[in-house]
């Protein structure tokens, strides 16, 4: 046994490392170094662990990170700066991309608009409410009025008339006279539905819309007894009828088949209508 | 006169001021990160990956960084806080210890003498310890972390810091002095046509 506060050769040994670390306190350091001074052997090992662990550090750092990497990693740290903004614009993208593939898809199914098919079953759903002489009217109203765009800028009345040739132009100013204030004529053309043909005068005041409309009458068709006669100054019996939004009124020459279909109340349909039966009348004889 | 600097300017010019205190702070030790990251992953391509992110990190964080202290030890804690994090991710440790059935066998190991070590020797042996146990002797033997330091990047007491490097040493000379009686006789014969 040494004297007090001085150590033995194991004592010493296990402290040779802590000393490479430079972690023993001032009082061990000093202890260690009178043992070292006096002891050939625990120098060696000392000495010998230092230069083991020079070879470490030594074999360690000639590792050497690529060329380019300080360039990289300075890249990196740019692009991170604005790493926030690229990732919304990527996201921005990727919803842009969603909503145009999810909006053609969309569009494509109906979901936006009424395809063909769901006018088609719109048209099917409404007009069985209605007397079977009354869908005539009211299914080509919807199928070629309701469902149709119209362009801001108006062809004249004249312009309409000629349209419709000769024989039917007098319809048009018949219609323009009497629709209610701030409707206009848009639209007279000839047109066809389920194997019917129509001749189809369209007035319009922003959202609102109403059709004459003129069709052959084919043998046996005839507004029946059961529908709400409104009878008329000229003595013609009108007929009335509404559906949802719609409001037909009708009558029958001998010839053909007339209609009003419009979104005005039922009353103010059938007295539109009524007004310009006796023109009509006389246009169509 | 002077203009008053908009807002964003004044945003501006910190950005830019940050980011040459950054250049200078931090960029001298990306050798140093390398080095211990390749250590820690053990392939230049992970080593790589994980001191890009590593800085990544430490810009972004960069004014949570108290001016004046270690830069260098900051830089490591978050570089072992990544490799941490890849070792998770990638599973690529044993999870099992096998330090103490190493241990084991290293409690009377001779010293190894440095002049019969080769480098790939020396390298070999460090790469054969556990993962802690390899990052302590990298921190304090390599990177000349003081105990606190090492402590405070691996995320753990002083005390475990100390007992892994005690650990390790041992098992590193038992593995050096295996190695260097197994290669010694290669070893003289090349000394000897060396010189």
């Amino acid at each position: 046994m040494t004297a007090a506060g001085e150590l033995n050769c194991a004592q010493a040994l296990a402290r040779l490392d802590t000393r490479l670390d430079g972690e023993l306190t001032e009082t061990e350091a000093a202890t260690l170094a009178r043992h070292l001074e006096n002891c050939a052997t625990c120098s060696a090992v000392l000495a010998n662990r230092m230069a083991v662990r020079e070879r470490l550090r030594k074999v360690v750092r000639s590792a050497q990170p690529a060329p380019g990497m300080a360039v990289r990693v300075r890249s990196g740290i740019s692009a991170g700066n604005g790493r926030n903004g690229a990732r919304w614009g990527f996201l921005a993208a990727a919803a842009l991309v969603l909503l145009t593939v999810g909006g053609y898809n969309s569009w494509k199914n109906g979901h936006f608009r009424m395809t063909p098919e769901s006018r088609l079953s719109y048209i099917a759903s409404i007009v069985p409410e209605v007397a079977p002489i009354m869908r005539v009217g009211l299914q080509q109203h919807v199928h070629c009025a309701v469902f149709r765009s119209y362009s801001a800028q108006n062809e004249t009345v004249a312009q309409l008339a000629g349209s419709l040739g000769p024989q039917f132009a007098a319809l048009v100013p018949v219609l323009q006279a009497r629709v209610p204030a701030g409707f206009q004529v848009v639209l007279a053309h000839r047109c066809n539905f389920n194997g019917r043909q129509y001749i189809h005068v369209v007035a319009r005041r922003k959202s609102e819309l109403i059709s004459l409309l003129i069709t052959q009458r084919s043998g046996g068709e005839a507004f029946e007894s059961d529908l709400r006669a409104v009878a008329s100054e000229a003595g013609t019996p009108v007929y009335s009828s509404g559906i949802k939004r719609f409001s037909i009124a009708g009558f029958e020459t001998s010839r053909y088949l007339v209609y009003l279909v419009s979104d005005l109340s039922q009353t103010e349909n059938a007295t539109v209508f009524e007004a310009m039966t006796p023109a009509l009348r006389t246009d169509l004889s | 006169m002077a203009k008053p600097v908009p807002a964003a300017g004044k945003r501006f010019f910190a950005k830019a001021n940050a980011r040459a205190e950054f250049e200078a702070e931090a960029m001298p030790h990306l050798d140093d990160l390398f080095r211990t990251a390749l250590r820690m992953t053990g392939d230049r391509a992970r080593a790589d990956d994980a001191v890009q992110e590593t800085y990544l990190q430490a810009w972004k964080s960069f004014d949570t960084f108290e001016k004046g202290t270690n830069c260098r030890a900051w830089l490591f804690r978050i570089l072992f806080y990544t490799v941490h994090h890849q070792r998770r991710k990638l599973f690529r440790f044993p999870v099992a210890d096998t330090a103490e059935e190493m241990l084991e066998s290293t409690l009377a190991a001779p010293e190894p003498i440095a002049e019969e070590l080769r480098d790939e020797q020396i390298l070999g042996a460090l790469d054969s310890l556990p993962p802690d146990y390899r990052a302590a002797v990298v921190l304090v033997d390599v990177e000349e972390f003081a105990y606190k330091d090492a402590a405070e990047i691996m995320g753990v007491p002083i005390g475990t810091v100390m007992s892994r490097l005690s650990r390790a040493r041992r098992m590193l000379r038992a593995q050096l002095a295996e190695a260097a009686k197994s290669y010694g006789i290669g070893n003289t014969a090349r000394k000897g046509e060396a010189s």
